[in-house]
């Protein structure tokens, strides 16, 4: 028995399915983040979990414990919405005593409570001021001492980082694991955002259109991607696809672009079948000559993009695909130019398959489900 | 150069409207001082002779509590009627919803004489009795409409994320309305209110079908007062309730500091 | 509420209301029925809309409707009402000349309709030329002293009806403001009031809030950019005012027009207090009928011929201007 568990969870809104027959859970302690683009259900997803929206069909539950038809007011779980939703009648401290308020705990232990979860957030001079004094990240930080001074089963975060710019996003992202890990709370985080969930989750959640794609480890996730969806959505990379034949017993794969693409030995693939690959740009090389690599395809530089700690190159294959190169530390940006006549070199055991988890081989399925 | 000229006319005609539109008030606020027997302007001292008068005058001061009675009752009405529907109208989409919302504005359309003379006609065929209740019932229908216009205006602001919120936080429904929906949307609630008492409280021209000798209002004092015997005491007591109706509520709105009255515009 | 509890537990007042209140609010009673409603949506749509409908349904309509059928009923010997259906009413309101309380004046119904809208055009234009000029400085005034002047145009509104007529008795009668004016420039003293001047200056004077408050919300919603623009592409003050903020402020005075003609037609304390015996409007006819003739079918009928003819004039006026634009959707 998982601390939280979602079992086949079906949300319809009319005729809309939002959230489409999806089972996961999560361990106590866990950081679990619910991560797609906009639209995939997983707000909806997050909202049954606090109970602002109640399933269609399916259970879920807290502990052991069916909270499917409790109202949110019943469940311990602490949630920061996207916009913080702080109360603007009440001073940072009411708000944060808020919970604590409709739990009846005492004025005098609710102070010392709000003052001890305003030090956790590292705002302890707040506490008598209006929340629309506060800048955002200030704003944020209350809504997540307001969300957790209850000690809640479960501290559900929407989209908590979108609204803020990129540093100040940064550095609350870094608070923000220390906060969970330091507390140890069950945590569901919500994010279209890849970086943000690999960053702060033990498990990622993939899911699209309302259905879950894929369960697992950041690593999992990135490296196994179980069907073509998360191999597309997740990184940036080059999608080929093309049919499988074999050459000296190496699987190959026939693709326009690049005629032959080798694939590693390892992978289990079966003539004929057509298949998908990802090349993943940074994994990706960029050379002058084909000699000495296995597959090295002709490109043409069309644009590239110097960003200090990488450059990222946009590369015309020869049947006009597009295929990005992104390099670490490359120094000699110079040597480049656009309309450049280049190789792209792929190493076949950097190549992504999208394997859903039957096709796969035993070792690679460890982890998930 | 011609600009400003332009623009110092605009000024000076805006401060003669303004002349015409609040001098006469100050008038009645001077005259009711005069010592003489009639009311003549520019007055000839001063004296508080009509104040006594008025203060130990048993009807007035009974016609003076009749309409705070009525104007605080039918206040509370119109604001808990008026909030809850302006509830109704402004979360959920049903049937007819733009014609029925025009129901909730026609006493403002309708002259309060036909009001006045229906109600009467129809709680007279009921057989309901004229007391309070009476008047609160027909003066809460005439300001309902203000009561519902501010509420509505303030709920279409409303971020309902703020009770969801309130919820998850472990507020039952009716702690986050206590807690949070109803501070926040207060300003229009209380704006409404306001405009309801006051409103209500210089009410004649329906109210005069309604009364009966012992719920008589102070408008209807005054008017019987205009009408049969010009005593000085009008005076006094015109300034009684131009004190209630604009001092009262201008000193509620500082001391609160919610600029409820200019949300009411 | 006084006395400690038990001794030695010191607890805070606003622990012990916080813990009434909260049982309060956690109670069945209160939640049980609360939990039913949120329930079901459209029983909460219902019930919460609902309220202000069935209000206006009991204290408006249903006497409406109470009223217009009385108005067929026939008149009985002293006030009484016989129910007997009968056109009488509306013949003798529309058609047949009536002798009320002794004196017989032709068809005093219509004739009375007729003055009661021609005082109600003539108050509508002259508010709108006196109340343009403010409403337009307020619109586009960027004084800090703003909220104070747009309270002196609200404050007047809220004083009773009764007290700002009989304020502008003591400015028109016989020994009031514009009578000791006119002496000190050396003309004998005189009395403006019981004239058909003295109802419509009375009447703008009162409802010029009305005016200016509409015009005022349309002209501060015009971007200062968009007046600019018209400067920069070369039109004069004059100009930029015709082509730019006149139309811009039509929905503003269109909206006072409406207002203000409705007031005024309906007035009642205008008349009575400032009027003379040849300037009674429908609101005073209806109430003499009513409440001195003690004939209720026939002040019904004229109540009804009265609502039927503003009707026919306000959804001509709503073909310019939607009613709900009229009173907002918010301020």
């Amino acid at each position: 028995m998982s601390y939280l568990e979602v079992e086949t969870v079906t949300k319809r809104f009319d005729d809309l399915v939002a959230v489409d027959d999806v089972s996961f859970s999560a361990e106590e302690g866990e950081f679990l983040s619910l991560l797609g683009p906009s639209g995939c259900g997983k707000t909806t997803m997050l909202r049954m979990i606090a109970g602002l929206e109640t399933p269609t069909t399916g259970e879920i539950r807290i502990r052991g414990e069916d909270v499917t038809d409790q109202p949110p007011y019943e469940r311990d779980i602490g949630m920061m919405f996207q916009h913080y939703a702080l109360f603007p009648h009440k001073t940072v401290g009411e708000n944060v005593g808020f919970p604590l308020k409709m739990r009846g705990v005492g004025a005098e232990e609710r102070r010392e409570q709000v003052a001890e979860a305003l030090e956790m957030v590292r705002l302890p001079d707040a506490i008598d001021r209006s929340p629309t004094e506060l800048s955002g990240g200030q704003q944020q930080r209350v809504a997540l001492a307001r969300a957790l001074v209850f000690e809640p089963d479960v501290l559900l975060l929407d989209e908590p980082l979108s609204a803020l710019d990129r540093v100040l996003r940064q550095q609350m992202r870094v608070e923000l694991e220390r906060i969970q890990k330091e507390i140890g709370v069950t945590t569901v985080y919500v994010t279209h955002d890849q970086m943000e969930a690999f960053s702060l989750s033990d498990t990622v959640v993939v899911l699209e259109d309302g259905h879950l794609s894929q369960q697992g480890s950041p690593i999992d996730i990135y490296e196994n991607p179980t069907s073509e969806f998360v191999g597309d959505f997740i990184g940036q990379s080059t999608k080929l696809t093309g049919t499988v034949t074999a050459t000296e017993d190496r699987p190959v794969l026939e693709t326009p672009g690049v005629h032959e693409l080798r694939l590693p030995s390892s992978v289990d693939v079966n003539r004929g079948e057509s298949e998908a690959v990802f090349l993943r740009a940074e994994k990706l090389d960029i050379r002058d000559q084909p000699s000495g690599h296995e597959n090295a395809f002709p490109a043409t530089i069309r644009v590239i993009n110097y960003l200090g700690e990488k450059t990222v190159f946009y590369c015309d294959l020869e049947d006009g695909t597009e295929v990005i190169v992104s390099k670490q530390g490359f120094t000699n940006v110079d040597e480049y130019e656009r309309g450049d006549e280049v190789y792209v070199v792929a190493r076949p055991e950097d190549l992504v398959i999208a394997r859903s988890v039957d096709d796969r081989a035993p070792q690679q399925v460890e982890g998930v489900r | 150069m011609r600009d400003d000229l332009r623009w110092t006319a605009v000024k000076a005609t805006s401060a003669l409207v303004y002349l015409f539109l609040l001098a006469p008030l100050f008038v009645v606020v001077a005259i009711s001082f005069n010592p003489t027997q009639f009311a003549t302007f520019p007055p000839a001292g001063f004296s508080l002779e009509w104040y006594y008068d008025f203060f130990t005058h048993d009807r007035m001061l009974r016609s003076l509590f009749n309409s705070f009675v009525v104007a605080t009752g039918s206040a509370i009405v119109a604001g808990v009627v008026g909030m809850i529907s302006a509830f109704g109208f402004v979360r959920y989409d049903f049937r007819w919803k733009n014609a029925l919302s025009s129901l909730l504005f026609l006493p403002m359309i309708i002259s309060p004489v036909v009001i006045g003379v229906a109600l009467t006609t129809f709680l007279t065929e009921i057989g309901m009795e004229r007391n309070y209740l009476y008047l609160i019932a027909g003066h809460s229908t005439l300001v309902l409409p203000y009561v519902f216009v501010t509420v509505r205006a303030q709920l279409y602001r409303f971020d309902q994320e703020l009770e969801e919120a309130a919820r998850t936080l472990g507020a039952n429904e009716l702690e986050t309305f206590v807690e949070v929906t109803l501070p926040l949307i207060m300003p229009g609630l209380g704006a409404g209110m306001l405009l309801a008492f006051v409103i209500s409280f210089g009410e004649f021209t329906a109210t005069q079908f309604w009364i009966q000798p012992q719920t008589t209002t102070a408008p209807i004092e005054i008017y019987t007062m205009v009408r049969t015997s010009l005593t000085p005491m009008i005076n006094a007591m015109a300034t009684m309730l131009i004190v209630v109706t604009v001092v009262v509520p201008l000193v509620l709105d500082a001391v609160l500091g919610k600029n409820l009255i200019l949300k009411s515009a | 509420m006084s006395g400690d509890g038990e001794p030695g537990t010191r607890e805070p007042y606003a622990d012990r209301w916080l813990a009434v209140r909260s049982r309060i609010l956690n109670s069945p009673a209160l939640m049980n029925p609360v939990h039913w409603l949120t329930g079901r949506k459209r029983a909460l749509a219902v019930a919460q809309a609902g309220v202000g409908i069935f209000w206006m349904m009991l204290f408006l309509l249903a006497p409406l409707l109470y009223i217009f059928t009385i108005s067929f009923w026939q008149t009985g010997a002293a006030g009484t009402m016989v129910q007997e259906f009968t056109l009488e009413n509306y013949y003798s309101v529309l058609l047949q000349d009536v002798s009320l309380t002794g004196f017989d004046v032709g068809n005093i119904y219509l004739l009375v309709l007729w003055q009661s809208l021609k005082f109600g055009i003539a108050v509508t234009a002259i508010t709108l030329v006196l109340g343009y000029v403010p409403g337009y400085y307020l619109g586009r005034s960027d004084s800090r002293w703003l909220p104070v002047l747009l309270l002196l145009i609200i404050l007047p509104f809220w004083v009773p009806l009764i007290v700002r007529y009989y304020a502008w008795m003591l400015v028109l009668g016989e020994s009031g403001v514009l009578s000791w004016a006119i002496e000190l420039l050396g003309f004998g003293s005189r009395n403006f009031l019981y004239n058909d001047l003295a109802v419509i200056s009375g009447l703008v004077q009162v409802l010029l809030p009305f005016m200016i408050l509409p015009i005022y919300n349309s002209v501060s919603k015009i971007e200062d950019s968009l007046l600019e623009s018209a400067k920069t592409m070369g039109a004069n003050p004059i100009r930029t005012f015709y082509e730019v903020s006149l139309p811009l402020s039509l929905p503003g005075v269109v909206a006072g027009c409406i207002l203000v003609f409705i007031l005024a037609v309906g007035s009642f304390l205008a008349p009575a207090l400032l009027g003379g015996p040849g300037d009674q409007m429908i609101a005073n006819l209806i109430e003499r009928t009513f409440l001195q003739g003690q004939n209720w079918p026939l002040a019904s009928a004229m109540s009804f011929v009265y609502l039927v003819v503003l009707f026919v004039m306000i959804t001509a006026f709503n073909r310019f201007v939607s009613l709900d634009e009229l009173f907002g959707e918010g301020s």
